[in-house]
């Protein structure tokens, strides 16, 4: 994943890149957004986002996320990634029990009185997360705060925002456009 | 004047220093027994620190200077959302607490952008309770420069800005330190922690500054003394769940117990024979519904 980042604010745009990389890690978008390029005139003041980015289905069963191994009356679930296990406890408790589940280490849990096949297509969240709505996330969290006036383009899988304080000029536009996303 | 001083040492014959601090008219602001070891924030006339030091010395203990002692300090970001906080703000307030100070954070309602960005009367009365504000605002140059000191340049106590720009004048602003603009994480390098400290030792300065002024038309009472007093002869106060529940301001005491109950029974304290409503100004706080004791300087009695 490439990132680009043309600001008239040398320091600003630098500091605003270390924003995009974080940002990127702790939505874990790193395997799904190819390129990003962010525009940054303070200016004007206007600020373009662009991100590419696969359309993914995101695994959300245990079976999916995690090794079973069973064992006599218990099974031992471990987890690929340790930031599933919030909500696969959370997911396993409302389903067999806080006495019955027991986390033995830090991407392992072990339940006990569990039937290993129905385990493994435990949903651990609620709602299907989708690539797109963490995109949205990322844009949301790295745009300043005082920029309201947005205007998005969705073109495939290339995202779009501009975000400005005042109407959103067709010249701006055309700088958004020209903006290229490398991968 | 009185100097501010951190003692950190042991159990072990503290109470010489205690007797010390009683006997040359000082104060103990807060001590902190962990284990067998102690940390102590004094207030001592500044002739006697070299006497403080032999026995420290004797003690096998440390001191250091922590002029932030005995002052409460606001940390104000642009908003309360996850782009201000919690990291700029929290790191910075973090490192003025193991600097003396107490610290408040404060989110405004609309500190963003450049042409929304304006603070309300409320946001500015309730800065302006503490004795110093350290604003942490953004990266860019541009906003900081042109945009942002609408935010404080009418404010009566002194502003410490930060920033992402690495040197900057800031117009309406008592310092500046650059570097510390958005960040998305929790300082952990040398090189950000030394920035941190930066800001604590300017407001060390200014706070030193603004006690030196103040001692050309010093406070007819220490604030200390007042604390000490309230604590005596209010006792609810030490029942109350907020932190530090008596808190030393330059120029004064902010009192953590409901005003409309309270007020009378904190005017009617006695300190040095007279009531406290005599010698001080006291308001009710923007600060939730607390007490503030502004005290009176000794020109206003003559």
């Amino acid at each position: 994943m490439k990132i680009v980042v043309v600001s008239s604010d040398n320091t600003g745009g630098e500091m605003y890149r270390h924003i995009v990389e974080r940002n990127v890690e702790d939505l874990a978008l790193g395997n799904s957004v190819t390129g990003i390029a962010v525009l940054i005139k303070p200016e004007f003041p206007l600020f373009v986002m662009k991100v590419k980015y696969r359309e993914r289905e995101i695994k959300n069963k245990i079976g999916e996320l995690a090794r079973i191994e069973a064992r006599s009356g218990s099974v031992r679930v471990i987890l690929e990634d340790e930031i599933d296990l919030g909500d696969a406890l959370r997911s396993l408790w409302s389903t067999y029990g806080r006495d019955k589940v027991e986390q033995s280490g830090r991407t392992e849990i072990v339940v006990r009185g569990a039937e290993p096949e129905s385990l493994k297509e435990l949903k651990i969240k609620k709602e299907r997360v989708s690539v797109s709505d963490k995109v949205n996330e990322l844009v949301n969290r790295v745009i300043p705060e005082g920029f309201r006036v947005r205007h998005v383009i969705k073109e495939g899988d290339l995202l779009t925002v501009m975000a400005a304080e005042d109407p959103i000029r067709e010249d701006w536009k055309k700088m958004a456009a020209d903006l290229a996303v490398d991968e | 004047m009185l100097k501010y001083v951190i003692f950190e040492g042991g159990m072990y014959k503290h109470e010489l220093l205690l007797e010390f601090v009683e006997d040359v008219g000082g104060f103990v602001i807060q001590k902190t027994v962990i284990g067998l070891d102690l940390i102590m924030n004094l207030a001592i006339p500044e002739e006697e620190v070299g006497r403080l030091q032999e026995i420290v010395q004797e003690v096998k203990g440390k001191l250091r200077d922590a002029p932030l002692i005995g002052t409460e300090v606001v940390v104000v970001a642009p908003t309360l959302s996850r782009h201000h906080l919690p990291h700029p703000a929290c790191d910075i307030a973090e490192n003025l607490r193991r600097h003396g100070a107490k610290t408040n954070i404060m989110g405004l309602a609309r500190g963003v952008g450049q042409k929304i960005v304006h603070t309300s009367v409320q946001e500015r009365q309730l800065i302006e309770e503490h004795d110093l504000a350290v604003f942490t605002l953004g990266n860019f140059e541009h906003c900081l420069r042109r945009f942002k000191p609408k935010l404080f340049k009418e404010l009566s106590v002194p502003v410490i800005v930060t920033g992402g720009p690495p040197e900057l004048e800031v117009e309406g602003a008592s310092g500046y330190v650059g570097g510390i603009g958005r960040y998305p994480e929790r300082a952990r390098t040398v090189d950000m922690i030394e920035k941190l400290r930066r800001v604590s030792e300017l407001a060390g300065k200014l706070i030193e500054g603004r006690r030196r002024e103040m001692d050309l038309d010093p406070l007819i009472i220490e604030p200390a003394l007042v604390k000490n007093e309230v604590e005596r002869q209010v006792p609810e106060v030490l029942d109350a769940l907020s932190p530090n529940p008596v808190t030393l301001k330059v120029d004064g005491v902010r009192i953590k117990l409901p005003y409309d109950e309270y007020k009378e029974k904190v005017a009617s304290v006695v300190v040095e024979g007279k009531r406290l409503d005599e010698l001080s100004r006291i308001t009710r706080s923007q600060m939730r519904d607390y007490i503030l004791v502004r005290i009176l300087p000794e020109s206003y009695f003559s």
